[in-house]
């Protein structure tokens, strides 16, 4: 047993399997994706914690279908809001380390994992793109996209907005530049690590952290923003783990800069859109993770002619996008399955358009589309206020 | 293992064939699993763990069974406290959660039918539009409705309606031999569930049997009006004797939904007090009591508030520094858990947290001079084991009779506590039980105790039932001391 798994002994028998972390507390719909695919009981937050109770007390050893159990899980953290009991916050952080357990004794990561980790040791991005096209997005768009040795904000693009989702990097830079904001961005960014930390794959993590740390210092930034919900979490609950943080630096998700924009006044939207109706996913990392609830909602709500109209299961109680925790890349199927279930919820509001706030449930989603034959648009709401300047 | 290798691998592909691939387990971690649950009990393990999706696919696991002679265990949840979802000899544990549906609320003659899975926070979500309660259990709210009725289990409507195998209209059950029988009105009509009638009612073949003879699969169970006033109020005292008389006066007047009646520690380990640290404190009041009554209209309500008033009044004489508030005024002042006894089922995190929770639950008299010397005696045990003096007591039909038990935490880390906590159960039950305390979800240790002392011609009886239903013995044995 790792020291990873050592440091939650304690919790590891909080845990009486009372079934709570099941479904959402005094609410009782879902809350467990993998709970509520696979069933039994070993799916569930709880199972999981008494599967490592086995492998410590040496009641079971590890195997592939211990491995699977244990990546089936988005690790989006919605357990860790039902569950009732004193270790409810450290059930993701358990997980997370039974899946360092799995990778220290060659059992884990999926397949897939390993791929994207042998991509960021050697391209410093999961894609098995070449870091030297990290700033490629920057190509065919007329925003000019400063890269400055110092400035006062450091746009952290994220390696699924440079190389996935070029898009959301585009707009986060018209809305910079349209608010005339002193900012950076930079070709020697590397990939945070957060697909890394999440599959249980630590032995990069340490250098990821500590050279976008100097990164960030060397551009003497105070604001380092990000438009990825995973790279945000990554930056501001992650990092202090492994390093120390840079101080007064302060870590803002694209939202919550924007949020402050439209409170002082530096950004004014005109109005476009004509009674858009439109619904919004709280994505895990965002939301559970980082306490990001009401950032998001305050920015669409500032736009002219657009209602929110929200799902039944919102804030700590929405239902997880399946892309999270190394899901989509070991099990795409299912996470497309988990994804499903949240459009057809966005369904049943009426609205026009689905929106997030992270690249990676934007992917997912928008795969769920598909799949579904849905007419729902899937945009992050950057794009959707790039459209308006 | 209970089968030679070769004979395993045959019933793992036969499990398979009938209920799909993915709904079948062998894996050890399975295994693990479902070979303990949150009490004290020893753990067994399964052979297989198997999830049908239907009735027929039931079915055709009993044949299976019966073919090879394998126990089945059936488990929803496996909350029950009492060990009953460990299985004592391996075989099939049957995961019966797929089977989730609320299949008919009926309004005029006011039940619900349900599948085994059905927990008690889906049925309070489905009941939320309409016009008709269930009752809860203060407890985590993904427990099974159904094996909650069929172990006679208490919730906040047992001072009126008793425990809840009282509230069962009829059931659908699989018989250790395969048949599917139903048993009440429903034997009759498909659509009529509206009651055991007045045919022999075989019901008692099945409650309280922990699986020992059939395996339910649709349950009708009574639902009420819901109340447009509603209200909680809160008593502290000190005077045990004259409490319970208040509470047995106010339990015989009729107008109450559930009385309540706890120890300060109980109090104070629902509020978060840590394991070990719920206990009394000089100068605190000992007990501590919540009523919960309902009204159709103002004045109705107004009128029972009265009552408990004056009823209070003669607790007040007795007890000075008695105190009565609203739950809502407790809150305030002992933090917002404690409203949560107005928003049942909930999760008590604190009992749960330490990995282990059991109790000794029984059903008594309701002789106030038996109850208090109960009491004294389960408090002096307890002490001398070095738990929490967390009573829970309550009212049960009218004050027809009486619940009695104890929610104790204790932490499973150490095998040294988890044996101490058998003994402490073993002399409560021993010392209860000669008070006239019954202890129910019986676990089988307990149910072996009981067998030594009751009427041998019962158990004969109960010999003989079981054998008809169940010749090859292969539904739950270990329980009740068949084999």
């Amino acid at each position: 047993m790792s020291d990873a798994l050592t440091k939650y002994k304690e919790e590891l028998y909080c845990c009486t399997r009372c079934g709570t972390c099941k479904y959402i507390y005094h609410e009782y719909s879902d809350s467990c994706p993998a709970g509520k695919k696979f069933r039994f009981e070993t799916f569930y937050p709880s199972g999981r914690i008494h599967i490592a109770r086995g492998l410590l007390e040496g009641k079971l050893e590890w195997s592939e279908r211990i491995r699977d159990i244990l990546f089936a899980c988005p690790t989006c953290g919605n357990c860790t809001i039902q569950c009732q009991s004193r270790h409810h916050n450290l059930i993701v952080d358990i997980i997370e380390a039974l899946r360092a357990d799995a990778v220290s004794k060659g059992i884990g990561p999926l397949p897939n994992q390993k791929a994207f980790a042998e991509s960021i040791a050697n391209e410093h991005n999961p894609y098995k793109e070449l870091h030297a096209d990290r700033l490629k997005w920057m190509e065919r768009i007329e925003e000019e996209v400063p890269q400055k040795e110092k400035a006062e904000i450091f746009y952290f693009v994220g390696c699924t907005s440079s190389y996935r989702q070029k898009d959301l990097a585009q707009a986060t830079i018209k809305i910079l530049n349209k608010l005339g904001v002193d900012y950076t961005v930079s070709k020697d960014e590397w990939c945070c690590g957060s697909p890394l930390m999440r599959t249980g794959q630590l032995e990069l993590v340490n250098d990821l952290v500590k050279h976008n740390l100097e990164l960030i210092e060397k551009v003497g930034a105070k604001k380092v923003i990000t438009s990825c919900a995973g790279c945000y979490r990554t930056l501001k609950t992650d990092f202090p783990k492994y390093a120390e943080m840079l101080e007064g630096v302060e870590i803002l998700h694209i939202t919550e800069f924007l949020q402050q924009m439209i409170k002082t006044g530096k950004l004014r939207l005109p109005k476009k859109f004509n009674a858009l109706k439109v619904t919004y996913h709280d994505p895990c990392h965002l939301g559970r993770h980082s306490d990001v609830y009401d950032a998001p909602r305050t920015v669409i709500q500032a736009i002219p002619g657009v209602t929110l109209i929200e799902m039944p299961r919102i804030r700590e109680n929405a239902w997880c996008c399946g892309a999270g925790g190394g899901v989509k890349s070991g099990f795409r199927d299912w996470a497309v399955e988990i994804s499903s279930e949240r459009i057809r919820e966005a369904e049943e509001t009426e609205c026009e358009i689905l929106l997030s706030a992270c690249p990676f449930c934007k992917t997912n989603l928008q795969d769920a589309i598909q799949a579904t034959n849905s007419n729902l648009k899937m945009k992050d709401i950057v794009n959707l206020l790039s459209e308006l300047l | 293992m209970l089968q030679q290798a070769e004979t395993h691998e045959e019933i793992l592909n036969k499990l398979r064939k009938i209920v799909g691939n993915e709904w079948v387990s062998d894996f050890p971690e399975e295994l693990l699993l479902y070979s303990y649950d949150m009490t004290e009990h020893p753990p067994s393990n399964p052979d297989f763990i198997v999830m049908p999706k239907s009735v027929e696919e039931i079915i055709e696991v009993v044949k299976l069974a019966n073919e090879y002679k394998i126990p089945i265990v059936p488990f929803v949840t496996g909350n029950n406290i009492g060990g009953l979802t460990i299985p004592l000899k391996g075989g099939i544990v049957l995961d019966l959660k797929r089977m989730d549906r609320i299949l008919h609320l009926n309004e005029d003659d006011m039940y619900i039918i349900i599948e085994p899975g059905v927990t008690f926070g889906h049925l309070k979500k489905f009941l939320k539009d309409t016009n008709f309660r269930y009752n809860y259990p203060n407890a985590p709210p993904f427990a099974s409705v159904m094996a909650n009725a069929l172990l006679s289990g208490l919730n906040n409507l047992s001072l009126r309606y008793g425990c809840m195998s009282e509230v069962i209209n009829g059931i659908e059950v699989v018989l250790p031999t395969g048949e599917l029988v139903k048993i009440g009105t429903c034997m009759c009509w498909d659509k009529h569930w509206w009651g055991r009638g007045p045919q022999p009612d075989l019901l008692g073949l099945f409650i309280n049997w922990q699986g020992m003879t059939g395996i339910v699969t649709k349950m009708a169970l009574q639902v009420w009006p819901k109340k447009p006033f509603r209200d909680w109020k809160f008593i502290l005292s000190n005077d045990l004797a004259k409490t319970y008389e208040i509470v047995r006066k106010l339990a015989r007047s009729d107008i109450m939904n559930d009385i309540l009646l706890m120890s300060v520690e109980t109090i104070k380990m629902v509020l978060g007090i840590p394991y070990g640290q719920a206990v009394h404190l000089e100068g605190e009041p000992h007990w501590a009591t919540t009523l919960d009554f309902s009204a159709n209209t103002k004045k109705e309500y107004e009128a029972k508030w009265e009552f408990i008033k004056d009823t209070f009044k003669e607790l007040k004489e007795v007890d000075p520094k008695a105190v009565l508030s609203s739950v809502q005024g407790a809150a305030k002042m002992y933090g917002q858990k404690f409203a949560e006894f107005t928003n049942l089922p909930f999760t008590i995190g604190s009992m749960l947290e330490y990995g282990g929770c059991t109790w000794v639950g029984t059903y008594m008299t309701t002789n106030i001079d038996t109850i208090v010397k109960g009491v004294k005696i389960a408090f002096d045990i307890i002490e001398k084991h070095g738990f929490e003096k967390c009573l829970y007591t309550r009212m049960m039909k009218g004050g027809h009779y009486f619940a009695f038990r104890f929610l104790l935490r204790f932490s499973k880390e150490e095998e040294e506590e988890v044996e101490r906590m058998r003994k402490l159960n073993k002399e409560l039950f021993e010392n209860l039980y000669e008070l006239g305390a019954f202890p129910y979800k019986t676990p089988a240790w307990a149910a072996e105790e009981i067998i030594k002392r009751c009427d041998p011609n019962w158990v004969n009886l109960m010999h003989k039932i079981k054998k008809t239903l169940d010749p090859n013995g292969i539904f739950n044995p270990g329980r009740w001391g068949v084999e």
